[in-house]
C-alpha cells in the first residue's frame, strides 16, 4: 500500500493527476443541474466511445477494398461467431448517437444554455452534430450494398451542382468521375481517420467550453441572462448550490448511460444489422434503395421537391439551414432562458422534429417511386378477377403485363405513385379510361405506343368492371362502342 | 468469486452465441443475386404468381397447378413455353436469351418445382391424354382442325353455355370478342378446350355432361372453328383525338 502510494505521487508530481481530477470530475457544479434533463450529452458521448470500440474490432475484418468490401460484412454476418451481432451493436450505436445528439441539441435549445457566455459550446456542438452526420452518411456507404451505392451517387450529384466547385468535389471524393475502386478507399479514410479524428478534437474543445463557463443552472424563468450579471450570480450560485460533478452529478447520467447501453445492446440483439443489402452491381435492379433513418427526410425532400428547383434548394437551403442552426446564440443572446416563457422556441422545436418526421415517414414509404417488381409477383385480388368475362380476364393479364402495377395499387398492394384502381370504373368512363392509357399525363406514361388496339380493348373492358357493388361505372360514355 | 464470474461470463457469451436472438441474420434473408435464385417455389411467387395466381384461387390466367393441365402439357413443353413466352398474348418471354429474366437453370428449377407441386402422375396413367399441340395431334394421325367440322362440334358441346356462335347465353360469357381471340394463341384456345378452366366452371375435354370426350379430331376442329372468329383488325383502333395532345 505504501509503495503504490509513492508510486502515485511520482506520477502525480509528474502529470499533475490530483489536479487535472479535482478541476474536471471534482469541479463544482450548480446543484439544479444534476437533472434527468441534462444527461443526453454524456450519453451521446457514451454511443461515441462505443461507436469507437465497435468500429475498431469491426476493422479487423473489414476489407476497404471494393471488391472484397461486400463478402466480408457477409462473412462477419454469417461466419465469425457473434460477428452479426457487432455488425448490429455499432449499426445500432450510429443510430442511438445521432437520436441522443438530436435530443441533446433539442434540449439546449429549449433550456436556452446556448445564451451568454455559452455560444462557442453551441457552436462547437453544432459541429459535432455536423461531423456525426458525416459519420453516419460515411458509414453507410462502407456497407457498400445497393443502397450505399446509391446513397452515393445522389450525394455526389447533389456536391456536383456547386458552382465551380462541383466537378474537382465529386473528383476528389470519388477519386475519380464516377464511383469507382478508389471510392470506398476514400470514404474509409474519412470514416476512421479523418471525422474521427476532428470528433475527438471538437469534443475536447467542447468539454473545454463546457468546464471553462461552467454547467448552465436549470433555468429560473425569474432570473433571465443578463451580460452585466450574469457571472456574478453564476459565481454566487455555484458558491451557495455548488457539488462536485463526480459524484453528484454524474449519478444521473451513469443511470441513464447504463439505459442506453442496454438499450442499444437489446435492440442490436432483436432488430440485429442492417443489410448488406444486396451487391453493389448497377445492372440489378433494386426494388427501392433507402438511406439510413437519419437522411430519409432528406430523401423525401428530393425526390418530392419539383424538379426546377431542385438545383437551387439543395444548394442553397442547406446552407442556410446550417447557418441558422450556428447563429442561433447572436439571433438571441440573453433574456429568458425557460421554455415555458419561450413558446416560440417550443413551437419551432415541436415543428422541426414534425416537418422531419414526417418527411421521414414518406421517405419511408416513398409512394413516389414505382415498386419495380409488383407486377408479377402480386396476385391480383378476388374480387378484382371473379365473374369477369374471358376479354377482362386477357385484359387484367395484360393490365400485369404492362407493369401497371407498379404505380396503381389494387386490393391495397401495388406501388403508390398512381392512383389506386380498385374504383377507377366509378370515376371515369370507358372513354376516360382509354384516352388515360393512350395518352398518359400527370406523371403516368403514354402507352399509346406500347399497347395494341386490343390490348387497349381489353384492357380497358377489364378496368371498366372496377367499381365497388354499392357504386355503379360512370355513365357518361360519349364513345358509342363499335362492335368490338 | 472472480473465478466464478469468469466462468459466469464465458458461459453466458458461448450461451449468446449459441442460441438465436431474433436479430441474428438468417440465411433466408441473405440477399441472392437475382439471378442465381434457384428455388422453384420463390421464382414461381416473384414471376408467375401475378398472372396465373396461386392454385385453386382465381386468376386472370390458367391456374398451373391444375394436375389435368400440367398431365397434358409435360414439363418439356412447359419448359419451352417459360422460355420463348407466347407472341402477341400477356404471356412474357422468360429466358435470358431472349430478353427475359430467368437463365436455363432457373426456369427448369421452376418447372420442376411446379410438377413435383402440383402434378399427379399416377391419376392420369390409365386415361388417354389429348396430344398438347395440334402438331402432336397431326403426329398422331388426326387431320388438320376444320372450322366447319368445328361449328358442328361447337354446336354439340359448347353452344349451350356459350350460345350458337360464341355469343354468349347459356351461363358463359362471350367468346366471339374480336379483341379476346387476338390475345388467345390457337395453342392457348386448345389447352382451354382440353383442360378447361376448372376454376371459371369451364369444363375439360372428358367432362362435357351427359356426352362423351372430345375426339382429337374434334379438338382440332372445334379450335379451327374459334380461331376462324379471328377479326383482320380486332380492337378499336387508336383514334387521332385519343392521341391528341402532343403524346405520340
Ligand atoms: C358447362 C358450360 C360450358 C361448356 C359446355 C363449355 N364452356 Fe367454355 N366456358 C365456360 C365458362 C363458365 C367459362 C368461363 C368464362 C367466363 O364466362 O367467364 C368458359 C370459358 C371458355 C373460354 C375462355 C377461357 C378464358 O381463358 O377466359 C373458352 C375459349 C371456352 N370456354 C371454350 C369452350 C369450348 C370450345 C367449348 C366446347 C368444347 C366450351 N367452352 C364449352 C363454360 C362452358
Ligand atoms: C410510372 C407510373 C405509372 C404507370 C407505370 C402507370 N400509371 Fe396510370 N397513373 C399514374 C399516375 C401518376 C396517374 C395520375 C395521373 C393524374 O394525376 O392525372 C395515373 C392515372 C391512371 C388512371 C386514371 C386514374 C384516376 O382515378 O384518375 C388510370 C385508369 C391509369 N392510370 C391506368 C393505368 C394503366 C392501365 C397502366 C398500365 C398500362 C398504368 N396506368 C401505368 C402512374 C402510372
Ligand atoms: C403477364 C402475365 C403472365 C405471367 C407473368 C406469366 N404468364 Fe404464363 N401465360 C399468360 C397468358 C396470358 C397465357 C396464355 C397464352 C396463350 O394464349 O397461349 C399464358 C400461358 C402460359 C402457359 C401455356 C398455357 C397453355 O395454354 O398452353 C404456360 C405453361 C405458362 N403460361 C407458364 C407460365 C409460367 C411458368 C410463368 C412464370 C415464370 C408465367 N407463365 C408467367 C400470362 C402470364
Amino acid at each position: 500500500m505504501q509503495r503504490l502510494r509513492a508510486l502515485y505521487a511520482w506520477f502525480d508530481q509528474r502529470l499533475g493527476l490530483g489536479s487535472f481530477f479535482a478541476e474536471t470530475a471534482g469541479h463544482l457544479v450548480p446543484e439544479s443541474s444534476g437533472s434527468w434533463f441534462y444527461v443526453f450529452g454524456s450519453a451521446t458521448l457514451l454511443c461515441f466511445v462505443i461507436q469507437v470500440l465497435t468500429g475498431i474490432c469491426l476493422s479487423l475484418v473489414y476489407v476497404p477494398s471494393a471488391a472484397e468490401a461486400y463478402t466480408s460484412l457477409e462473412y462477419l454476418n454469417y461466419e465469425v461467431p457473434l460477428g452479426w451481432y457487432l455488425r448490429a451493436v455499432h449499426y445500432w450505436g450510429s443510430n442511438f448517437m445521432v437520436a441522443l445528439l438530436s435530443v441533446h441539441m433539442a434540449q439546449v435549445f429549449l433550456f436556452g444554455a446556448y445564451k451568454y457566455p455559452r455560444e462557442l459550446t453551441w457552436i462547437s456542438g453544432c459541429l459535432l452534430f455536423l461531423l456525426t452526420l458525416g459519420m453516419a452518411f460515411t458509414g453507410q456507404i462502407l456497407r457498400w450494398d445497393q443502397d450505399a451505392y446509391w446513397g452515393v451517387g445522389i450525394g455526389m450529384s447533389i456536391a456536383g451542382r456547386t458552382p465551380f466547385l462541383g466537378e474537382p468535389l465529386v473528383h476528389a471524393v470519388l477519386g475519380g468521375p464516377i464511383i469507382g475502386a478508389a471510392t470506398l478507399s476514400r470514404f474509409f479514410a474519412l470514416h476512421v481517420f479523418v471525422l474521427v479524428g476532428l470528433i475527438i478534437a471538437v469534443i475536447t474543445l467542447h468539454l473545454r467550453l463546457v468546464l471553462r463557463s461552467g454547467i448552465s443552472e436549470y433555468p429560473d424563468p425569474d432570473q433571465p441572462v443578463d451580460r452585466a450579471t450574469y457571472h456574478a450570480r453564476y459565481e454566487d450560485l455555484i458558491r451557495r448550490t455548488g457539488v462536485p460533478f463526480f459524484p453528484n452529478a454524474i449519478a444521473k447520467d451513469l443511470v441513464f448511460g447504463a439505459l442506453v447501453i442496454l438499450a442499444i445492446l437489446g435492440a442490436a440483439a432483436v432488430f440485429g444489422p442492417n443489410g448488406p443489402n444486396g451487391p453493389p452491381d448497377p445492372t440489378l435492379i433494386h426494388t427501392s434503395p433507402r438511406p439510413d433513418f437519419y437522411f430519409l427526410p432528406l430523401f423525401a425532400v428530393f425526390a418530392l421537391l419539383p424538379p426546377y428547383t431542385e438545383t437551387v434548394l439543395m444548394l442553397v437551403g442547406p446552407v442556410i439551414g446550417i447557418a441558422l442552426l450556428f447563429a442561433v446564440p447572436f439571433l438571441d443572446r440573453s433574456g429568458q432562458r425557460n421554455p415555458l416563457r419561450r413558446p416560440v422556441a417550443c413551437l419551432a422545436v415541436i415543428l422541426v422534429f414534425l416537418v422531419l418526421g414526417s418527411l421521414a415517414y414518406l421517405g419511408e414509404t416513398s409512394p413516389w417511386s414505382p415498386e419495380m417488381d409488383a407486377w408479377n409477383g402480386l396476385p391480383l385480388p378476388e374480387s378484382a378477377v371473379a365473374g369477369r368475362s374471358p376479354l377482362q380476364l386477357v385484359g387484367a393479364a395484360v393490365f400485369q403485363n404492362k407493369q401497371c402495377r407498379n404505380c396503381h395499387a389494387l386490393g391495397g398492394t401495388g406501388g403508390a405513385r398512381g392512383p389506386s384502381l380498385d374504383d377507377v370504373a366509378a370515376r371515369l368512363s370507358g372513354d376516360q379510361l382509354i384516352r388515360q392509357v393512350l395518352r398518359g399525363g400527370g406523371n403516368m406514361p403514354a402507352y399509346a405506343k406500347q399497347l395494341t388496339p386490343p390490348e387497349v380493348t381489353a384492357l380497358v373492358a377489364w378496368m371498366e368492371t372496377l367499381h365497388p357493388a354499392y357504386e355503379p361505372p360512370t355513365h357518361e360514355k360519349t364513345w358509342r362502342r363499335k362492335k368490338p | 468469486m472472480t473465478s466464478l464470474h469468469v466462468i459466469v461470463s464465458i458461459v453466458l457469451v458461448i450461451a449468446v452465441a449459441a442460441c438465436d436472438l431474433p436479430g441474428r441474420p438468417t440465411q433466408a434473408e441473405r440477399r441472392v443475386r437475382p439471378d442465381r435464385v434457384l428455388d422453384g417455389a420463390a421464382l414461381f411467387e416473384s414471376h408467375c404468381r401475378g398472372c396465373h395466381g396461386e392454385p385453386g384461387r382465381l386468376a386472370p390466367v390458367r391456374d398451373l397447378g391444375d394436375p389435368v393441365f400440367l398431365a397434358v402439357i409435360g414439363e418439356g413443353e412447359l419448359r419451352r413455353v417459360v422460355s420463348d413466352g407466347v407472341a402477341g398474348t400477356p404471356m412474357p418471354v422468360f429466358s435470358s436469351a431472349g430478353g427475359g429474366p430467368l437463365t436455363e437453370a432457373q426456369i427448369a428449377a421452376l418447372a420442376d418445382s411446379i410438377f413435383a407441386r402440383w402434378a399427379t402422375p399416377k391419376a392420369f396413367e390409365s386415361v388417354t391424354l389429348p396430344p398438347y399441340s395440334e402438331a402432336d395431334a397431326r403426329r398422331a394421325g388426326a387431320q388438320p382442325g376444320d372450322s366447319e367440322r368445328g361449328l358442328a362440334v361447337w354446336k354439340d358441346y359448347c353452344a349451350e353455355c356459350h350460345g350458337p356462335t360464341g355469343e354468349g347465353g347459356g351461363g358463359a360469357l362471350r367468346l366471339d370478342q374480336g379483341s379476346f381471340l387476338a390475345l388467345t394463341s390457337d395453342q392457348g384456345l386448345r389447352s382451354i378446350v382440353i383442360a378447361g378452366r376448372p376454376e371459371l366452371g369451364m369444363p375439360s375435354w372428358r367432362e362435357h355432361e351427359g356426352k362423351p370426350p372430345l375426339t382429337v379430331q374434334q379438338i382440332s376442329d372445334v379450335v379451327a372453328w374459334l380461331a376462324s372468329l379471328r377479326r383482320p383488325f380486332p380492337g378499336r383502333p387508336h383514334s387521332s383525338g385519343d392521341l391528341a395532345a402532343g403524346a405520340p
